[in-house]
């Protein structure tokens, strides 16, 4: 695997070497523009708990991006310029500047996807997008939303959590009760944080089981677009079997030991959760599809 | 030369002038570099016109979570338990914020109240009348359990002084255009109780005291430059 990625890295040198002459400019202003920017999200935001998924987010992009080049350039080989990726282009630019000067990420990193589609459109036309609109997407998904946004978003997540979490533990016989956000269970209160909520849980979600439907291309779009739609609840779910379990932890063996567990292990138990979700769910979907396609044939 | 290489260079050369402009655009931060010359501590006298801090309360409950978070977003914070002698405790809090862009901004009490549990009664604006003018401000009840706090605060944004998000985003905006990038403060007291107008009351008359009591060179800081009028 290791190997033949490598070597079709290598055999793609050339073909990179005799493109430099005509991209030199533009990889220059795109260095110029985004490393500033890169640096500092990465030493600032991307390195904060909440927002470690950005990153990774960002290296499946540029990957992705390499992935469609060759398919790109192929496709839009002779193609005519697109007059309105000028357009496209200099909006890009507007919003880089307002962004960058006003420090507001979303304009500052999401000129990035106008821009790069403003670029392909002036240099290799409208076809070349057509190839390439995955990855764009996909760059959507690592802009850091704003403060308050995620702050509206993330208020009636919690609620949601609390309530579910405390019917199903009252449903279990949990000496339990529930004031707003804050879960009472035995002689223990229990404030459900921010990370609770799950709303990057939700957002990294989505955007891996996109990035896993793509790069595994099931040929049914039944089953992509239900996989995609099935991870709202799913990462709900999984949110819920979280909070669960951090309260019947913390029920049995005190407060220390839901600290610690919170900060340790509860992570693995909400992706496990969420991915054995996932798994079952694509399952399930692929028995559906078949036996219809079946009985179609 | 050929047309593909004459639209590169153009689309390099115009992102090139671009990151230049956003340098150029930026404001510099000169107004909320100041953070080493206040001290909250010293500034608010401990004792004043029949108030003093309260010892038997120690500051109230805050979670050591909240607190490494407080750490983070403020670079000073002061919170102090006052008493009178008819008995009434009214809760002080100040966070100073330097850099108010972004994720360093002064979070409104609404929200935090929110995200700590608490239910929110509805907000007004609302006017303080103390003996140096009048201060627009804002009121809210916060509720949790049997704990019911009545609360007024206000939020200092470089020199004006604005409630609620609008008019915070207003004022951070507006200096930033100007190319200054403001220091944030905010305000707030409150009391635990179920009486509200009485609450307002108390914490009026605390809040005139206060102000009277702070050295006059240092009134900038809580309450901005432009003063508010008689």
């Amino acid at each position: 695997m290791n190997n033949s990625t490598n070597s079709a890295f290598f055999d793609r040198l050339p073909g990179m070497k005799a493109a430099l002459p005509e991209w030199w400019p533009i990889i220059l202003g795109l260095v110029v523009l985004y490393v500033p920017t890169f640096y500092d999200l990465f030493i600032g935001l991307w390195a904060t708990e909440e927002q470690a998924h950005g990153p990774i987010l960002f290296a499946l992009a540029i990957w992705l991006i390499y992935r469609h080049w060759p398919l790109m350039m192929e496709k839009s080989a002779g193609e005519h310029s697109a007059v309105f990726g000028w357009i496209i282009f200099v909006l890009a630019l507007l919003f880089y500047i307002i962004g960058r000067a006003l420090q507001v990420y979303i304009f500052e990193v999401g000129s990035l996807i106008w821009m790069l589609s403003g670029i392909l459109l002036v240099k290799r036309g409208s076809s070349a997008l057509k190839v390439v609109w995955f990855p764009l997407f996909f760059m959507l998904f690592m802009i850091p939303l704003p403060g308050t946004l995620v702050i509206m978003l993330t208020m009636p997540m919690k609620m949601a959590v609390s309530y579910v979490t405390e019917h199903i533990l009252y449903w279990a016989n949990y000496p339990v009760a529930r004031n707003g956000i804050v879960l009472q269970i035995g002689q223990y209160q229990l404030l459900v944080a921010d990370a609770c909520a799950g709303l990057q849980t939700l957002l990294t979600l989505e955007a891996l089981g996109l990035f896993y439907l793509n790069v595994v291309r099931h040929t049914s779009a039944l089953r992509n677009i239900a996989l995609a739609i099935l991870i709202i609840p799913i990462s709900f779910s999984a949110n819920v079997i979280r909070v669960i379990v951090l309260t019947l932890v913390t029920y049995y063996f005190g407060d220390e030991a839901g600290q610690g567990f919170m900060h340790g292990f509860a992570g693995i138990v909400l992706f496990l959760s969420a991915l054995i979700l996932i798994l079952s769910m694509d399952k399930l979907l692929r028995l559906i599809v078949n036996s219809r396609s079946g009985s179609a044939g | 030369m050929k047309k593909p290489y004459i639209a590169s260079f153009i689309l390099g050369l115009l992102m090139v002038l671009a990151s230049v402009l956003a340098r150029v655009m930026a404001p510099s931060v000169d107004m909320a570099n100041q953070q080493d010359r206040i001290n909250l501590a010293s500034m608010i006298p401990g004792e004043f016109n029949g108030w003093k801090i309260d010892l038997s309360v120690v500051s109230p409950i805050i979670n050591p979570e909240v607190k490494s978070d407080l750490g983070k977003i403020y670079t000073q914070t002061l919170s102090r338990t006052y008493i009178n002698n008819r008995g009434e405790r009214v809760m002080l809090s100040i966070a100073y914020g330097g850099d108010q862009r972004t994720d360093l901004q002064i979070h409104r009490p609404e929200v935090c109240y929110l995200t700590s549990g608490f239910e929110i009664g509805p907000m007004t604006k609302i006017f303080v009348d103390t003996a140096l003018g009048r201060i627009p401000a804002m009121r809210l009840v916060a509720k949790q359990g049997v704990r019911i706090e009545p609360i007024t605060y206000w939020i200092r944004m470089g020199d004006s002084l604005t409630r609620g998000w609008f008019e915070q985003k207003a004022a951070t905006l507006s200096y930033e255009l100007s190319g200054k990038v403001p220091d944030g403060l905010l305000f707030r007291v409150s009391t635990i109780s179920n009486d509200e107008q009485d609450s307002y009351r108390i914490q009026q008359s605390f809040l005139t005291s206060l102000l009277q009591a702070v050295r006059s060179e240092d009134r900038h800081w809580l309450v901005g430059r432009m003063a508010p009028s008689r």
